[in-house]
């Protein structure tokens, strides 16, 4: 690289972070208001084609990991879907996807002993990989059962022949993992639109997470849970709307639209 | 004694192939992960706390009861007591050990979780007092104590030519056995036995809830799951103390064991623990059977009839057995220490089974939502580890058994009469000081880690603070040393 292009790309660089770490130029009411993202899942849209779990493991770079990959099986899978197996299913028959919850009392936040789970300032219940020690008392704590553990390194069967996903760290063996509500994204729509110093909009998220881009009847929608003008506010306040194991006191928000039988 | 001494050569040698075999078997989950366990996905059929969190919680609760019976036994001028409390301390320091280890080699990344641990650990979860505890009280602690209780010894000892000889004579430096180094040992020995108990019992507490609290579980059956929690904890405790006198009556040099009467009274206790237990055991079980929760039902059913109904099955015949056949022993008062032993041998299994149950069964059959049961048995490899964990901590043992062998030589229990303690401010200032520096550490450790009014996810406000915890527990369980180290002053 020339001196002058150095130059100039240096300077592009120090003006964005310093726009980022500002907040002058930000509209005010920006950084008082605090945002408290959500899911609602209606699940008399979702045709239960299973785009949503293809989505979010390509997109998080969750590998397959079958009978195929080795004899004991402990695939991932950060969108799964729950059926009534055994029992009646508050879900319904029918599978229906089932990310993690991102409870707002998460009891996997509150038993990780090295805050490798925390809470992030927009309410997302978030992990720090390179922080976990493998103790795995989050997936014990998880009443959802919606953490996984790597049981080994990070390995893409063949067949796979696409890159990994650069915005989205891989998860070394030993550790444990979980959805993220496509964090990296939410990170990238918010920092864009602060760099051109606009709110963002509630446009912006409701199909932001990789599952609710890919959900093809649009069952699926993400956002702002204290935007009362939200989609996903006023969905959530639906009749037909249904927490899991509410009883709990968990406070998840991942809400379920459920209302024809 | 040339018998004996093949007999130790040849159980040497076994726990040293043991652990060999358990380091291998350990390299091999370093290196494949740990899908060389059978360990898997909670709510896809796995279990995410197998035989290694069931090892910790069995160890820690045998230590505690040992720990606690040896505390206690300081309060009876019983030459029994006092035997079995000479054999308690060692054992439970060994207990604790083998605890420590088996939740190290749990961890996914193990050297990142002695790391992040000691400097990130956080109260808010109970694993820090597990391992805060482990480390300051339950391992550096117990071992002032047990030197401590056993100084006299150490100084009768170091009398004689031995390999140990330099290191007892370090640790009996000073020991004179003079009227007030006694009437010391009496108050410190008070004092450190009472003290332990609290930090002691809060790591019952911790491991009790890791065990037994669950989500979604109501609290009968909670509330039940405690008590027998505890319960079994006595029996699984007093049990592997027989075992441990009869090993030492068997090996050990003549004198170095408690007498039948002793054992008669250990006898009585298991008999207790065992009905109690058993009681619990068939209780918990019938409130899950009955149970209206989906959840608990599912547990108490694959309990009785369903996967797990051999292993439950086997746990209720070896309650039932070790209470009738102890119940036998009482009505014939025939307590010799073999049967003794042979039934507490059984009421351990049990015991095992229970707390195997109690964390496997939970995560297999206790979901809250309909997920597909599961089921869970450790591999080969699991065992191996399992297995040389518990042969390294014993062979850890038997250098310490050397140092300080069981035999008493200078247990003196009755103190004369109106003897009492002359009052030397220099020692209570400087012994008050040092454990007042103790909760200083402690005190800023644990805040600092806490960080009471902030987010319960963020880090220590000190970077390792939870290393300023260890520290000042250890400094606190140190003073009982000071108290008694320090020497008298000279006259004149």
């Amino acid at each position: 690289m020339s001196d002058p292009l150095r130059r100039r790309f240096l300077s592009m660089v120090a003006g964005a972070a310093a726009l980022v770490t500002s907040h002058a130029g930000y509209p005010k009411n920006q950084a008082s208001k605090p945002r408290r993202f959500g899911m609602v899942i209606d699940l008399d849209r979702c045709v239960h084609c299973g785009a949503c779990g293809i989505a979010c493991s390509m997109e998080n770079n969750v590998f397959p990991m079958g009978e195929t990959s080795h004899p004991h099986a402990r695939p991932i899978h950060w969108m799964d879907f729950l059926s009534s197996s055994t029992e009646a299913s508050p879900l319904g028959e029918k599978p229906a996807p089932i990310p993690c919850m991102h409870c707002e009392e998460a009891p996997c936040v509150q038993i990780c002993p090295v805050g490798a789970t925390y809470r992030t300032p927009e309410g997302l219940v978030a992990q720090i990989w390179d922080r976990c020690i493998g103790c795995r008392a989050c997936m014990v704590a998880c009443p959802y059962s919606r953490r996984y553990y790597n049981f080994t390194n990070p390995t893409r069967p063949p067949g796979i022949a696409t890159s990994p996903n650069p915005e989205v760290a891989l998860r070394p063996a030993g550790v444990v993992e979980k959805c993220t509500f496509c964090h990296h994204r939410l990170r990238s729509t918010l920092l864009r639109r602060r760099l051109a110093n606009e709110l963002p909009r509630d446009e912006d998220f409701r199909q932001l997470p990789a599952c609710a881009q890919a959900c093809p009847a649009e069952a699926i929608t993400f956002g702002d849970l204290n935007d009362p003008d939200s989609q996903v506010t006023q969905l959530a306040r639906s009749p037909r709307s249904l927490r899991l194991l509410e009883h709990l006191g968990t406070k998840p928000k991942v809400i379920y639209l459920r209302g024809r039988a | 004694m040339r018998s004996s001494r093949w007999r130790v050569g040849l159980a040497v040698l076994l726990l040293l192939s043991l652990t060999g075999v358990g380091g291998w078997a350990y390299l091999q989950q370093l290196k494949l992960g740990d899908i060389s366990t059978g360990l898997g996905t909670v709510g896809q059929g796995g279990v995410a706390w197998g035989l290694y969190v069931v090892l910790d919680g069995y160890y820690l609760c045998a230590g505690f009861v040992l720990m606690v019976a040896a505390c206690l036994a300081r309060f009876m001028a019983n030459p029994d007591a006092e035997a079995f409390a000479r054999i308690a301390m060692p054992v439970a320091i060994t207990a604790f050990l083998a605890a420590g280890l088996s939740i190290l080699v749990d961890q996914g990344r193990p050297l990142v979780a002695m790391d992040h641990l000691l400097r990130t650990a956080r109260p808010g979860s109970p694993m820090f007092y597990t391992f805060v505890l482990l480390g300051a009280v339950c391992l550096y602690g117990n071992l002032v104590h047990c030197i401590l209780a056993r100084r006299a010894d150490l100084a009768a000892f170091a009398q004689k030519p031995s390999f140990w000889q330099p290191l007892q004579k370090a640790l009996a430096f000073g020991y004179r056995g003079t009227l007030s180094e006694r009437l010391r040992r009496a108050t410190c020995a008070r004092a450190m036995s009472i003290g332990m108990l609290f930090p002691l019992t809060g790591i019952l507490v911790a491991i009790a809830t890791i065990f037994v609290v669950r989500p979604a579980r109501p609290w009968l059956p909670t509330s039940l799951e405690l008590a027998s929690f505890f319960v079994l904890a006595l029996s699984g405790g007093l049990g592997l103390l027989a075992g441990a006198a009869w090993l030492v009556i068997r090996l050990g040099a003549p004198g170095s064991g408690p007498s039948e009467a002793g054992f008669g009274r250990l006898g009585r206790a298991l008999l207790l623990c065992s009905a109690l237990s058993l009681f619990f055991v068939v209780a918990k079980t019938l409130v899950g059977v009955l149970s209206s929760e989906p959840a608990v039902h599912r547990h108490g059913l694959a309990l009785v009839t369903g996967d797990y109904a051999f292993l439950f099955w086997t746990e209720v015949g070896g309650f039932f057995l070790g209470t009738i056949g102890l119940a036998l022993l009482l009505w014939r008062q025939a307590w010799t220490p073999g049967k003794v032993v042979l039934l507490g041998l059984v009421l351990q299994i049990a015991v095992f089974m229970d707390r195997f149950l109690a964390l496997v069964g939970w995560q297999t059959h206790g979901h809250s939502l309909p997920y597909l049961p599961g089921y869970y048995l450790p591999t080969r490899n699991e065992i191996a580890v399992a297995l040389g964990i518990l042969a390294l901590a014993v062979l850890l043992l038997l250098p310490a058994v050397r140092l300080i062998p069981f035999a008493p030589l200078a247990y003196e229990p009755v103190l004369p009469a109106g003897s009492n303690l002359v009052r030397d401010w220099r020692r209570r200032l400087i012994t008050w000081g040092w454990m007042g520096m103790g909760v200083v550490l402690l005190g800023v450790g644990f805040l600092s880690s806490a960080r009471v009014g902030t987010l319960p996810s963020q880090d220590p406000i000190l970077p390792g603070s939870p290393i300023l915890v260890i520290v000042g527990l250890m400094t606190i369980v140190t003073t009982g040393a000071i108290y008694e180290w320090l020497p008298d002053r000279r006259k004149g």
